[in-house]
């Protein structure tokens, strides 16, 4: 099974009229003003789907698709929003009526965000009566879509009101084997396999990266969520939000180039800084603080793409680390910026490491290759040595 | 024994001074692998414990010029890096040993008196 | 994807503008976060009280009409343009401020950072359609919030190291 890297720009882009559309639907059915945030295209284990809704209690419709694409869409957005929906439609509904009323919701923006594909396949694609869920984590997508022990293809979408906050998800999961027939076969073809592959990669030196962290630092951390994002360039800041953040950016080079940013918020920077350097400091970050952040973001850097270099039997170098302490959005705009130079939509590699106990210690990694370099290194990828991650030096000196 | 570090890392620096405090004599630290060089010829210190990832010049250009001139020079990477190919030019460039960051107390020791006894 | 804010929206109707996107709004406020070496550049026209906010990321779009025009500095300030005219501004009275074009990052070398070159390609366009800056908080190193009052063109930027500056 093949998919075309082109062909994930085409879908994304219908991921987000199919956002828009549904969005409008919502808008002149209750009044609510409402804009699409973000649309991303994901490549994900069910589980780390699931992660991000565990809990938070969240109502959802699901409606399965059939046809010329087949898969599954759900709706999810929190209690609220959910009774504020269903009491715009029928203020002095009974329950029965609201849940029904917020099933026809789910149905006519799913149509929204479905008649785009259809169109552009030139197709029918046929949607299942829609299933209201009350729920969290697991129970987000169908069982079916779980049990296969493959990763998922995650089109999302964020919508939010411009007034209240009614924020909600529109996902859709397409069932791989459809989608890849609909994309029609291309040399610049990549397998599923070889993403899939270079996606575990990633979780591995996101794990090692976590390792390094616990070496250093002695928090027991794990990454939490990892996954390898398909996104127009402009959307990349957003997504990261303006949240304040402490951290590193770093250049690698070599048989990929790119930018890798780890971002700590403010209190997980102050308890690194805090298990590092044992002296008390205040105010701004010490050059002493500056130097252990950028330290553990450099062992943390090697950690994360050694695992490349070494499947990829070559070296991938990286320059020394930059400290950046602002709003995350702020910190990746000149990174989006000299990427948007040369190239429209970006592969983001994105892990998050925190410690068990949640709260305590949270870590963004974000790498941004060049889409080119990663395409041609994906062709060039042997799955065999996926495995060989890991070289202990002894085994070389 | 006398040791040179050189590594651009200010906390870096202090963890590995911390490890060798005691054990053997710093007798500088250089911040980019020019300063490494330099002080090198200045001190003729008996080893080197060299970052890869250094500004100006980094770690594997210094260790080069080093053992080009000075055969004799037992010089240990001291990195982050723990990348196969890295690791072969290393050698190539006349590194007797190898640490990947992050370590613990014992293992640099072991490196260490590996390096130089061997 | 731009927006125009009609006229019934309410007073304090707050308009997000996302990187690579503009909006003209003739009541309630526009905002828009996170700028780094982007720009926020607001034209506006007092006397109609009607105001746009445009945040490009990069200077100059090379004509490459595949390329969205809002990302860039020159090809979205001629949007934007056209769009707040079409909303009921008059063209010679526009004025013009602008903020961003930080260097949050600091990438070495000796190459001009997207942030100055952001700043100077709308100095260069804005002077093509001859419209004034009568306001500029610009460069540094610090991301920056801005909000826009619709009816004035009254700017607030808030930077990440506290200071904030009314333009």
């Amino acid at each position: 099974m093949q998919i075309d890297v082109d062909s994930l720009q085409t879908y994304n882009e219908l991921a987000r009229e199919g956002a828009h559309s549904a969005a409008r639907s919502l808008s002149q059915l209750t009044g609510i003003e409402t804009r699409v945030e973000v649309t991303n295209l994901s490549l994900m284990t069910p589980s780390d789907l699931q992660y991000e809704y565990v809990g938070s209690e969240f109502s959802a419709i699901r409606i399965e698709l059939d046809g010329a694409l087949v898969g599954e869409t759900v709706l999810t957005f929190d209690t609220d929003a959910g009774d504020r929906i269903a009491e715009s439609l029928t203020p002095n509904g009974n329950e029965q009526l609201q849940r029904s009323s917020i099933e026809e919701v789910g149905n006519i923006m799913t149509s929204g965000f479905i008649d785009g594909w259809a169109d552009h396949l030139g197709e029918v694609i046929d949607s299942s009566p829609p299933v209201f869920i009350q729920g969290s984590g697991m129970d987000v997508l169908t069982a079916s879509a779980i049990s296969r022990d493959e990763q998922l293809f995650v089109f999302r979408s964020r919508v939010e009101s411009t007034a209240e906050s009614i924020d909600f998800d529109i996902l859709f999961v397409p069932d791989r084997t459809s989608l890849s027939s609909v994309t029609r076969p291309t040399d610049e073809g990549i397998s599923f396999r070889k993403l899939e592959v270079f996606n575990s990669m990633t979780r591995n030196g996101a794990e090692r990266a976590a390792e390094n962290i616990t070496a250093m630092t002695g928090f027991q951390t794990d990454v939490e969520i990892n996954r390898m994002k398909f996104v127009p360039i402009e959307e990349i800041p957003v997504t990261v939000g303006d949240r304040r953040y402490v951290g590193t950016v770093m250049q690698f080079c070599g048989k990929l180039n790119g930018y890798l940013v780890i971002l700590f918020d403010h209190p997980s920077a102050e308890a690194v800084v805090d298990a590092l350097v044992p002296m008390e400091t205040d105010g701004e970050w010490s050059e002493m603080e500056q130097s252990a952040i950028k330290e553990l973001g450099n062992i943390m850097t090697s950690g994360f793409i050694d695992g490349w270099a070494n499947v990829l039997e070559s070296s991938i170098d990286h320059t020394p680390p930059t400290f950046v302490s602002d709003m995350g959005s702020a910190i990746m705009s000149p990174i989006v910026g000299r990427m948007a130079q040369t190239q429209d939509h970006a592969f983001v590699l994105d892990s998050t490491i925190q410690t068990d106990n949640e709260g305590t210690f949270r870590c963004e990694m974000l790498a941004l290759p060049n889409g080119t370099e990663l395409r041609d290194v994906l062709c060039d990828l042997l799955i065999e040595r996926a495995e060989k991650t890991h070289v202990d030096p002894s085994e070389v000196f | 024994m006398n040791v040179l570090i050189a590594d651009d890392s200010e906390f870096m620096r202090s963890l590995l001074r911390e490890i060798l405090d005691g054990e053997y004599t710093i007798v500088d630290e250089a911040e980019n692998g020019v300063e490494a060089i330099e002080l090198y010829n200045d001190h003729n210190p008996d080893l080197v414990m060299m970052d890869i990832v250094m500004p100006i010049r980094d770690g594997i250009e210094a260790t080069n010029e080093i053992t080009d001139a000075d055969p004799g020079a037992k010089v240990i990477m001291c990195t982050s890096v723990g990348q196969e190919q890295k690791m072969k030019s290393a050698i190539q460039a006349g590194a007797q040993g190898y640490i990947t960051k992050p370590f613990q107390k014992p293992s640099v020791i072991d490196e260490i008196e590996s390096v130089v006894t061997g | 994807m731009a927006r125009l804010v009609s006229k019934r929206a309410n007073q304090t109707e707050r308009t997000k503008v996302s990187i690579a996107d503009y909006a003209v709004a003739s009541d309630g406020s526009l905002t828009t976060s996170g700028l780094g070496s982007c720009l926020g550049i607001v034209i506006y026209d007092s006397n109609e009280h009607i105001s746009s906010l445009l945040h490009p990321m990069l200077p100059h779009r090379n004509g490459d009409s595949s390329r969205l025009p809002e990302r860039f500095v020159d090809s979205g300030i001629d949007r934007t343009i056209r769009s707040i005219v079409d909303a009921g501004a008059d063209e010679s009275t526009l004025r013009a401020k602008i903020t961003g074009g930080a260097a949050v990052i600091d990438f070495g070398g000796d190459d001009e950072s997207i942030g100055d070159r952001n700043v100077r390609a709308a100095h260069e366009t804005l002077s093509t359609h001859g419209i004034p800056i009568v306001g500029e908080e610009v460069g540094g190193d610090r991301g920056r919030t801005v909000h826009v009052e619709a009816e004035t063109g009254v700017v607030t930027v808030k930077r990440t190291d506290g200071v904030n500056k009314t333009l």
